[in-house]
């Protein structure tokens, strides 16, 4: 039997080397900031709000970056802004496997028009990146703003990043008042989300933190009524009203 | 007033350790937890009865229509195409909840999402990617084959086993007679046809034909066939803009007759490195499929058939290099391939006298050939592999199998269980062989001129130029 060794040599070797790597890398993915805008007014302080709310957040954390896990588009980086008597960043972008969230405590007044005009700084580039997909931006509030908020929401308009944001805002208690946080959504198919209870306040911020997240980033199945020229991005429907429960606020 | 929180009594909610009454399958199940929650319902896994692995979706009682009650009816009565969907089993009706849902298999936890390979959080080889590409394809040919219609075709719907290949189709309750315009989605943008996106289609086999491709290109390229330098330009990917790069304005990053959407280097290097992997035949059938398969959504598309063709050649000839074990593709254009093979001595190798330099065609296999893993880069010159009657090229790898799909043309896309096997011999470790799994006689005819025949279990050794006569088809050792 004539047989070389030479000749079938690329079949006789490599029973540990077989397990390379596939060339190339991750795919490459696009910046999504997600911005957490929470009223930290005195207000917030009755009947337990801001502990409710405190407590909604780091419930869903664990979700949102199982949601992530699972986002081929998105590097989602996560930072949150405070106001009351003025306004100021408390948590800077930060990823979101690595998001920690410190409660915060409610005193002083409504300053919503200074987090506007502090949102409208950074959502133009840079610091944005040149590469992103539209900011979430979620407000969380009860009552009526104390300051000039109509300056600070053209302004916060008038940065294009900050028009083709999501913008979602939840109305924390009945106090709230809508039209403003109709107003910060800006479109008429979509309402501000009224948060009776706790219960409904953990359910809408895990809703935004998940679903709104992959509306900008995964993009997810659309429904027949789509229409890709009116909105800048589809949000699925936020969830069912819960009924059957009397702690309101 | 907050008091205490209380147990919110969901109507449309189940908690752990309800019952849940099948009618269908004639059992009763109780809840075991919650998995998760998408657009249409939450879905929960199940303790059964015989410990069967099931899960209930259970949709929102704004999604919970008629239309789609009367579509998981025909889609049970139907029954399931193949094991690889997760298709629903019965209907559940609750007297105390909203709505309804449906009963399916449970998806086994080694099967991943394909995010999870875009990611790079899993590492298959190219053979696990093809019998995952082929897999799919398979299934939605026979999906379609019975007249039925995905619609929300996409990434996120679609699972595979990263260690062999075998995938599994979840989301299977908008599944439609295609053609009626039923269920209310109409698929997840960056998968979507441009037809739909510009409003003249709605989801059909058409469209899921166009899905498809994409999914193909996305699991081998990992990057999407329409993201180039058009896409990096845009600072806000928002939906008009999206509307526009996959819908309005589609251009395929490799148009060989447009190159202003080509890959930007600094975001699409996967796709620049692929495609200077995948031998021509894969490029052209993807070049297709997004020329042709967009500007003519009825005829121009690459049929599920075509394919499956093009991704088992392309998993058939995948072989190890010498050098660093990477999986390298051989290139079998059968005119190139009879310059290689006819100058073969055995035992007088020499490359420079058997390869002529000057041809152009030849030179292009040797580039072919160089490894493509930056650290290696060797020429793999002589590769083994097995020509079936002049039709298809095996590379024989030590693990290569061969199946009745390779010598029968009864019984093409038959993979379930291999007719031979290249084995190695028992005393001489040197020599190769190929082992009959089969149960009939090959009569075996040797280099130099000897016929054998090589009974079942029995293994022949791999000399190039030896034929074997499989019964129903011929093939011929070639190196
Ligand atoms: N058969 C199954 N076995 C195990 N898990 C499942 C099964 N079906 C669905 N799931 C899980 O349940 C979750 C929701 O399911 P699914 O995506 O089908 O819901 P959906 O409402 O149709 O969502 P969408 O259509 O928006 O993707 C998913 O995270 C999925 O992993
Ligand atoms: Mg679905
Ligand atoms: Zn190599």
């Amino acid at each position: 039997m004539i047989l070389l060794g030479e000749i079938v040599i690329n079949i006789i070797h490599l029973f540990f080397l077989i397990f390379m790597t596939l060339p190339g890398g991750e795919i490459s993915k696009r910046e999504l900031h997600f911005i957490w805008i929470v009223d930290c007014s005195g207000s917030m302080r009755d009947d337990g709000k801001i502990q409710a709310l405190n407590y909604a957040i780091k419930e869903a954390i664990p979700h949102m970056q199982r949601e992530s896990e699972n986002n081929i588009q998105a590097n989602l980086l996560i930072s949150a802004l405070r106001f009351s008597t003025g306004a100021q960043w408390i948590i800077a972008p930060t990823k979101v496997n690595e998001f920690k969230w410190t409660d915060i405590e409610a005193k002083g007044e409504t300053d919503l028009g200074q987090a506007f005009l502090l949102l409208s700084e950074i959502l133009r580039i840079p610091p944005m990146t040149e590469r992103g997909l539209p900011p979430v931006l979620v407000l969380l509030s009860d009552g009526q703003p104390t300051d000039n908020f109509k300056d600070g929401l053209e302004k916060l308009l008038s940065e294009p990043w900050g028009r083709k944001a999501i913008r979602v805002s939840i109305a924390i208690g009945e106090d709230a008042n809508m039209d403003i946080l109709q107003r910060f959504i800006g479109d008429n198919e979509r309402q501000p989300l009224l948060a009776r209870n706790p219960e409904s306040l953990t359910k809408y911020i895990k809703w935004v933190s998940t679903v709104v997240q992959t509306a900008s980033a995964r993009p997810k199945s659309q429904q027949k009524n789509y229409d890709g020229f009116i909105s800048n991005v589809d949000i699925p429907k936020p969830p069912e009203m819960l009924s059957g429960s009397t702690d309101v606020w | 007033m907050i008091s205490k929180t209380k147990q919110v009594n969901n109507t449309h909610e189940f908690h752990a350790g309800e019952p849940v009454h099948i009618n269908g399958l004639n059992i009763v199940c109780n809840v075991e937890k919650g998995l998760g929650s998408g657009t249409q319902g939450k879905v929960y896994s199940l303790i059964s009865p015989d410990n069967s692995p099931l899960v209930l979706k259970w949709y929102f009682p704004s999604m919970a229509t008629t239309e789609q009650y009367d579509i998981l009816k025909s889609l049970i009565q139907k029954g399931s195409p193949s094991n690889r969907f997760l298709w629903p089993l019965a209907l559940v009706n609750a007297s105390k909840k909203e709505g309804f849902g449906y009963v399916m298999s449970m998806k086994d936890s080694r099967f991943k999402s394909f995010s999870f390979w875009l990611s790079r959080k899993v590492d298959p080889s190219f053979k696990v990617l093809l019998t995952a590409c082929f897999e799919l394809v398979q299934s939605f040919h026979l999906l379609h084959s019975k007249g039925l219609c995905y619609q929300d075709l996409s990434l996120n719907n679609i699972y595979f086993d990263p260690e062999n290949g075998e995938i599994r189709i979840g989301d299977t309750d908008n599944i439609v007679i295609n053609g009626e315009d039923k269920g209310n989605v109409i698929g997840t943008p960056k998968f979507m046809a441009p037809e739909i996106i510009v409003g003249k289609a709605l989801p059909n086999t058409q469209t899921d034909l166009y899905s498809l491709a994409i999914i193909l290109f996305y699991i081998l390229f990992l990057n999407h066939p329409l993201e180039g330098k058009i896409e990096s330009s845009i600072k806000s990917l928002d939906l008009p803009s999206m509307s526009k790069l996959y819908g309005f304005e589609p251009l395929f990053i490799f148009d060989p007759n447009n190159d202003s959407n080509y890959p930007d280097p600094a975001y699409h290097a996967n796709a620049l490195i692929f495609w200077d992997i995948y031998p021509d035949f894969v490029k052209r059938i993807f070049v297709r499929a997004f020329t042709n398969g967009i500007k003519d959504p009825t005829h121009g598309r690459v049929r599920e058939t075509e394919w499956q063709i093009a991704l088992l050649a392309l998993r058939d000839s995948i072989y190890y290099c010498r050098h660093c074990g990477s999986e390298n593709f051989l290139v079998t254009d059968s005119s190139v391939f009879e310059k290689l093979k006819l100058p073969v001595e055995l035992g007088g190798i020499n490359h420079e006298i058997n390869v002529p330099k000057q041809n152009s065609t030849v030179e292009r296999v040797q580039n072919n050939s160089v490894c493509w893993n930056p650290k290696c880069k060797t020429m793999n010159t002589r590769i083994l592999n097995i020509q079936i009657d002049d039709r298809s090229y095996i590379a024989l790898n030590h693990d290569t199998k061969i199946f009745p799909h390779h010598i029968d043309p009864d019984r093409k896309y038959d993979f379930s269980s291999p007719v031979a096997e290249v084995s190695r011999h028992p005393t001489d470790p040197q020599v190769w062989g190929l082992r009959n799994l089969s149960k009939n006689t090959w009569k075996v005819g040797k280099a130099n001129g000897d016929a054998i025949e090589v009974y079942s279990k029995q293994s022949f050794s791999l000399v190039p130029d030896t034929q074997i006569d499989f019964g129903s088809s011929k093939g011929i050792v070639c190196y």
